[in-house]
């Protein structure tokens, strides 16, 4: 039943005498060999970058995830609720299932925030995003998200990897496991955090768990050095750095000669000429200061609420140009959308971000790339339609709610200026077409040419899909594709 | 096989109706287990075979039972019970040794059979110079240096590799490499906190005792099950409380409890001092405590009873119970608040009354300074209020001559507004004292200083201890505080009791003012009657064969239920078995792993072509395992190549500090010796997120709660870490000037570069250089030379410069990481 029943045993002499020439042949080739021998015997860790066809032919060649840690308010930002502005102050005959304290009294909060039509699709988005109001005919607004828990790490774990429980990789794992990368110079999977920490969870939202090593996330910072020791802090000379790499790569070469089976010594040996590639692609990818001027104001560079997030996207948008698989940008450190008290003066800090993740929709279109790229826009929850009291604080914070959220998908074949998903009058549940996290991979993977069912992957003798579909119930929401 | 009996079954009821009847009753069986277990190898099958298919239809029921089928009652069956992990220990019988292959030990009698079973053989054993490495790099996580590799391969007497594996376990660094796998379990940190921000570090004070602790149980081989009473409740075996004087013994206990005090709690900032953050630490520490001493993962069961593993939600309320006298929910202590001093009352009572006088000596010098100071501390206000408009003046010397208290409001708006701008500040004043008074002030100063010598003081100890009388616990409903169900009593996992009413708690006692709860749990895990002591056994026993075998007998050490299956169950039940017998120490333990033949069998094999093919991951042991090291080790081993490593065992943690662009450093600067940032990583100050590039790349975890399992990537981070990063090209300088101490630069020819090569071969890989390597390495040294030359590197650095990055080369290669 296992894939180690096809291995033929004969090419293992074969493998042992390529092996023993070991730095006669270009090790890269040998490395190359080696890890193609090593998939076709099934072994743990055969495994590289290279780009890899798709099940189907798909519309989109990357992605890039911007992260909203937090739970964005959807009645405030996507979901335009009348009926909740009328019943303002009412009490609310449902059950919320308030997480925190201060929703007790169960009384409708109306938002405070303007709704108005955006583009010729006519879709109704707050004042709070007037960005994303110019993009409007680009994006495709979900307002059906479905979560599974209402406290942030669970949720965030299922926003990562569509899953309650830790211990699964994350979408970026997946994608790059099943189709490599384009760019050989740079990795397949790039992580850009906010510089003042991690999101709630930690690295768990860039882990790629059981899959290879080479697919989790490889993070870039955004301030300072892109990557810390891209450079010796005394620079080498050209001659020198070759040699230096040209001596491991032997030394490697030897180790890897000496056990022939192991395809982590394979991949060193790969990292090695990784690295030295990437000293001069990344510092020249990640250089943001050879953008103009128009395309630095686009993202907000220019103003300091928008420049740390809106460097970020930028920076994405320049990995994704120069071929790298999967971008995976954080809108902050924590949890920021997370407005339970104040919402009004909170929401108002964070929904500066509009102006980058907008600009970044603008400047894809601008260059051809949104078409080949998905950009998604997503929380691990929404919010509840009922007020927050917290003591001393204005009435109007809102607690978590997994029963609804919205959240956008942009470019590489989802549909433009579309909106998908109702909720009900005060925007507590989602009432049609639910849309969960493992819903929102299949459909990506299906932009992408891959059927999430069969990218399938060998754990300790189990077969694990990128879904788990049959316990996750994931399927692809083909009414989101155009 | 699980086909057969169905067959039968088949056979009997062939009839039309029949079929049809188990097809759609299995076919919903199957959906059903479908719905909540690991189908995919079941999957694969139907799509490839048609029969199969129809077999595995009626198959399933039996494949279900094994793994797949969702728990149909809340109730803990004896079935439960008999599952594997939690019988009472087995030893099995013991093979006889001779005649059976390359078999050793017991150990070995016990694999080898299974290896037999397969038609394969353990390998040949390993040659001296990689055994010596292996059991260096495992036992104490650094190189051997090259004269104690030559000591061994000179000892010709019986016994030799013994006495390497004794004076190992006796080294302190024994303590250190194998007090740091526990640390991992425990998820220790020098944080409070989730610790998400890189530029706030939220520091535990004297955290670190536990750190220190751990490392003395590992050198001073004390059993682990008092190691895991202490760590569990080193509060309750004793009443320190009411003692006359607190122990030294007391001390270390309370110490001990820090590994309850471990996961993140940020309830010391009062914002965040609410229910759902307490009720978090609460929840963490039981996820900490079910994966560390039970290798079961209990969070499910805080929400329902668990799905798939046989815990019930009540289970989890009743051991949650046993931390809530200490972790009161509605009497909340503040993280920052548990912090006890290291005496007894009494003795605090004693020191206080000692001190007394003191402070109040100390008082009365400090007045006099004060008051001789005075005059000239007027002088400077009525200088500074000069400076100000006259029309405020009478204003502002109104509100500086009252006492707070006495000020109304807008008075003490103004002082607050001008408190910094008419306040002399004791170098203002210092400097316009006249001669007499200076003098004076020294003399004042100095007497101050000997009295304030004087004071005694006592030790702070972050501990685990019952803060009141144990609150009641309800069972929460839907795992949520504020959904609270029946109230539950306090007690354990009824799976590892007999049943479910012998799992309940009821005569807990102990010495002092606490509940005993966590004593109770204690002393039943490690009594070696229950089905709880078998299990914790296991788990240990496990987690040490893994160090040292490169994976677990049951891969999972942190989950032992949830479908993991032993690869050898009969060793694993005799490990646990002679680990009780040896009265719970993990010394001898590790001996009879090392002197097995599996242990010391060679990790390279010529014509593994059989054994491969019948056993491609290498689970049945044929050879050894190749493995990385972890990050520490690496690090440690650089240190050692340069001969640079700071021994110091113990103490407060090596500091580090953020630079720009969120990178961490280990700084030369502002330790507290000018060689503590040379000191073993374990020692480096332990963060949840965040750690120095050479640490990090290289797996270092991320301690949300604790780890169980290293990661061993290859990914491209770290090779730029090897070549770049200042820590690896220091070591680098270190270890070319410690090979040209030994011989020193002169003319530089083949020869002296032949000598450098052979120096660096045996320290940095303990072997002899190849042929092939000798002409790279001549062939590198020569080339770097030139080019550093060509480069414009003055002449008298070239050759250092050429074996600097020789070294380099050497300590970035795989050779230098892997155990052979």
């Amino acid at each position: 039943m296992t894939d180690h029943q096809s291995y033929n045993p004969g090419s293992l002499t074969r493998r042992e005498l390529l092996a023993s020439g070991g730095v006669g042949l270009g090790s890269f080739a040998l490395s190359y060999l080696l890890g193609e021998e090593a998939r076709a015997a099934g072994l743990p860790g055969g495994h590289d970058l290279k780009p890899k066809a798709p099940h189907f032919k798909g519309r989109a060649k990357a992605v890039i995830q911007l992260v909203q840690t937090g739970g964005p308010s959807q009645m405030d930002l996507f979901d335009p609720k009348p009926e909740l502005t009328r019943l303002d102050g009412k009490t609310f005959t449902e059950d919320t299932e308030p997480l925190q304290p201060g929703s007790e009294a169960n009384k409708l909060l109306g938002s405070p925030f303007q709704f108005q039509v955006h583009g010729e699709c006519g879709m109704e988005l707050s004042e709070l995003v007037p960005h994303i109001g110019e993009v409007a005919d680009d994006i495709c607004l979900v307002r059906s998200q479905l979560s599974t828990h209402n406290n942030h790490t669970e949720a965030i774990v299922t926003l990562a990897t569509g899953f309650l429980n830790t211990g699964r990789p994350v979408l970026g794992a997946w994608v790059s496991y099943a189709l490599g990368t384009e760019n050989q110079d740079l990795p397949a999977y790039v992580v850009l955090r906010d510089p003042n920490g991690y999101a709630t969870s930690g690295g768990l939202m860039v882990k790629n768990e059981w899959l290879p090593a080479i697919y989790g996330g490889t993070e870039f910072s955004t301030t300072g050095d892109p990557v810390h020791n891209l450079k010796p802090s005394t620079p080498r000379p050209a001659s020198v750095e070759r040699r230096t790499l040209d001596f491991i790569t032997r030394l490697n070469s030897r180790q890897l000669a000496r056990y022939p089976l192991e395809s982590d010594l394979a991949a060193r040996i790969q990292n090695f000429e990784l690295a030295a590639r990437m000293q001069f692609s990344a510092t020249d990818v990640l250089d943001v200061s050879q953008e103009s001027k128009y395309t630095r104001g686009l993202y907000g560079l220019d103003n300091d609420r928008t420049k740390s997030y809106g460097t970020r996207c930028l920076m994405a948008r320049r990995l994704v140009e120069a071929g790298v698989r999967f971008v995976q940008v954080f809108v902050g450190a924590g949890q920021p959308w997370d407005q339970h008290q104040d919402l009004r003066a909170n929401i108002l800090s964070m929904s500066a971000g509009d102006t980058p993740s907008a600009g970044l929709i603008k400047d894809l279109k601008d260059r051809g790339l949104l078409d080949s790229t998905v950009v998604i826009w997503a929380g691990e929850f929404g919010r509840l339609p009922v007020s927050q009291e917290t003591p001393g604080s204005a009435r109007d914070g809102r607690d978590h709610n997994k029963y609804a959220g919205s959240l956008w998908i942009a470019g590489g074949g989802f549909k433009k200026g579309f909106v998908y998903g109702v909720t009900d009058d005060v925007g507590f549940r989602a009432t049609e077409n639910h849309f969960t996290m493992p819903d929102m991979f299949a459909t990506v993977a299906h932009a992408l040419g891959l059927d999430h069912d069969r990218v399938v992957f060998n754990h300790q003798g189990r077969v694990e899909t990128m879904t788990d579909a049959k316990v996750s119930s994931a399927k692809v929401h083909h009414d989101l594709l155009a | 096989m699980f086909l057969i009996p169905d067959f039968l079954f088949l056979r009997l009821v062939f009839t039309m109706r029949g079929i049809a009847w188990l097809f759609f009753s299995r076919v919903a069986h199957l959906k059903n287990s479908l719905k909540v277990g690991r189908i995919e190898p079941v999957r694969a099958v139907l799509k490839n075979n048609l029969i199969v298919f129809v077999l595995l239809i009626f198959g399933s029921p039996l494949l279900c039972a094994e793994e797949l089928e969702i728990r149909k009652s809340e109730q803990i069956t004896a079935e439960d019970r008999d599952y594997w992990a939690f019988r009472p220990i087995m030893r099995p019988e013991v093979p006889s040794t001779s005649g059976v292959g390359q078999a050793r030990t017991t150990l070995d009698a016990l694999l080898h059979r299974r290896l037999e079973d397969e038609g394969l053989d353990f390998s040949p054993q390993a040659d001296r110079r990689t055994l010596i490495r292996r059991a260096y790099l495992d036992l104490v996580g650094l190189l051997p240096e090259p004269n104690a590799v030559e000591r061994f391969l000179a000892d010709q007497r019986p016994g030799a590799f013994e006495r390497v594996v004794d004076q190992l376990l006796a080294s302190h660094h024994f303590g250190e490499r194998w007090g740091r796998h526990w640390l991992d379990v425990a998820g220790y940190v020098d944080v409070y906190g989730i610790d998400e921000n890189a530029s706030t570090v939220r520091r535990s004070e004297r955290k670190w005792y536990y750190r220190d602790y751990v490392i003395d149980v590992y050198n001073e081989d004390r059993p682990f099950d008092r190691f895991l009473v202490e760590q569990l409740a080193g509060d309750e075996v004793e009443d320190w409380r009411g003692a006359e004087s607190m122990t030294p013994e007391m001390k270390e206990r309370l110490v001990a409890t820090g590994f309850l005090r471990m996961v993140a709690d940020d309830t010391d900032q009062d914002v965040l001092n609410i229910p759902p953050n307490r009720y978090q630490v609460l929840f963490n520490s039981m996820e900490m405590i079910g994966s560390s001493v039970f290798a079961m993962s209990l969070q499910c069961a805080r929400c329902h009873s668990h799905k798939f593993a046989p815990i019930r939600h009540r289970d989890y309320f009743q051991l949650m119970a046993l931390l809530t006298p200490g972790y009161n929910p509605d009497k909340w202590v503040k993280g920052d608040h548990r912090i006890l001093a290291a005496v007894s009352l009494p003795e605090k009572a004693r020191i206080e009354t000692h001190n007394a006088p003191i402070h109040q000596r100390m008082r009365d010098i400090e007045a006099q300074i004060k008051e001789l100071h005075k005059p000239y501390a007027d002088r400077l206000f009525y200088e500074k209020l000069g400076v100000l408009p006259p029309e405020i003046h009478g204003d502002l010397r109104a509100t500086f001559k009252l006492t707070p208290d006495k000020r109304n409001a807008v008075q003490t708006f103004l002082f607050v507004r001008f408190q910094k701008r008419l306040t002399a500040t004791p170098e203002e004043i210092e400097k316009i004292l006249s001669d007499g008074d200076r003098k004076k002030t020294e003399e004042l100063r100095r007497e101050l200083a000997e009295v304030s010598w004087r004071l005694r003081h006592w030790e702070r100890i972050q501990a685990f201890y019952d803060t009141g009388p144990p609150p009641e616990t309800p069972l929460l409903i839907r795992g949520d505080y504020k959904t609270p169900g029946d109230l539950v009593e306090p007690g354990f996992l009824s799976v590892l009791c007999e049943s479910s009413e012998a799992s309940v708690l009821r005569d807990a006692e102990a010495p002092g003012d606490t509940s005993g709860r966590r004593l109770a749990l204690a002393r039943w895990i490690t009594n070696p009657d229950t089905r709880a002591s078998a299990l914790v056994s296991r788990v240990l026993v496990n987690r040490v064969w893994r160090h040292l075998l490169g994976e677990g007998i049951v891969p999972t050490p942190g989950n032992f239920v949830d479908g993991a299956r032993p690869s050898h169950p009969r060793v694993l039940e005799f490990l646990a078995s002679e680990f009780q017998r040896n009265g719970w120490r993990v010394k001898p333990l590790i001996r009879s792993i090392m002197s097995s033949r599996a242990y010391r069998q060679a990790s390279r094999r010529e014509n593994s072509g059989r054994a491969f093919e019948v056993d491609p991951t290498n689970r049945l042991l044929w050879r050894a395992r190749l493995r990385r090291v972890e990050a520490e080790v690496l690090r440690d081993c650089m240190l050692t190549a340069g001969a640079s490593l700071d021994r110091t065992v113990g103490g407060p943690p090596v500091e580090m500090k953020l630079l720009p662009g969120d990178r961490l450093v280990v700084p030369r600067e502002g330790q507290v010796t000018s060689t503590s940032h040379l000191r073993r990583s374990l020692y480096v100050f332990g963060r949840r997120n965040f750690g120095i590039p050479i640490l990090r790349t290289f797996d270092q975890p991320v301690m949300a709660t604790n780890c169980h399992r290293r990661e061993s990537s290859a990914v491209v981070l770290q090779s730029l870490t090897l070549l770049n990063d200042d820590f690896v090209l220091e070591q680098a300088d270190d270890f070319a000037r410690r090979i040209l101490h030994a011989h020193p630069l002169g003319e530089v020819d083949e020869n002296s570069r032949r000598r450098w090569i052979d120096a660096a071969f045996e320290i940095a890989y303990s072997r002899p250089v190849s042929e092939e390597e000798l002409n790279w390495s001549q062939e590198h040294l020569s080339g770097q030379a030139v080019a550093f030359r060509e480069a414009g590197v003055a002449s008298d650095e070239v050759d250092f410069r050429a074996l600097s990055n020789f070294c380099h080369t050497l300590i970035s290669s795989s050779n230098f990481f892997y155990v052979e």
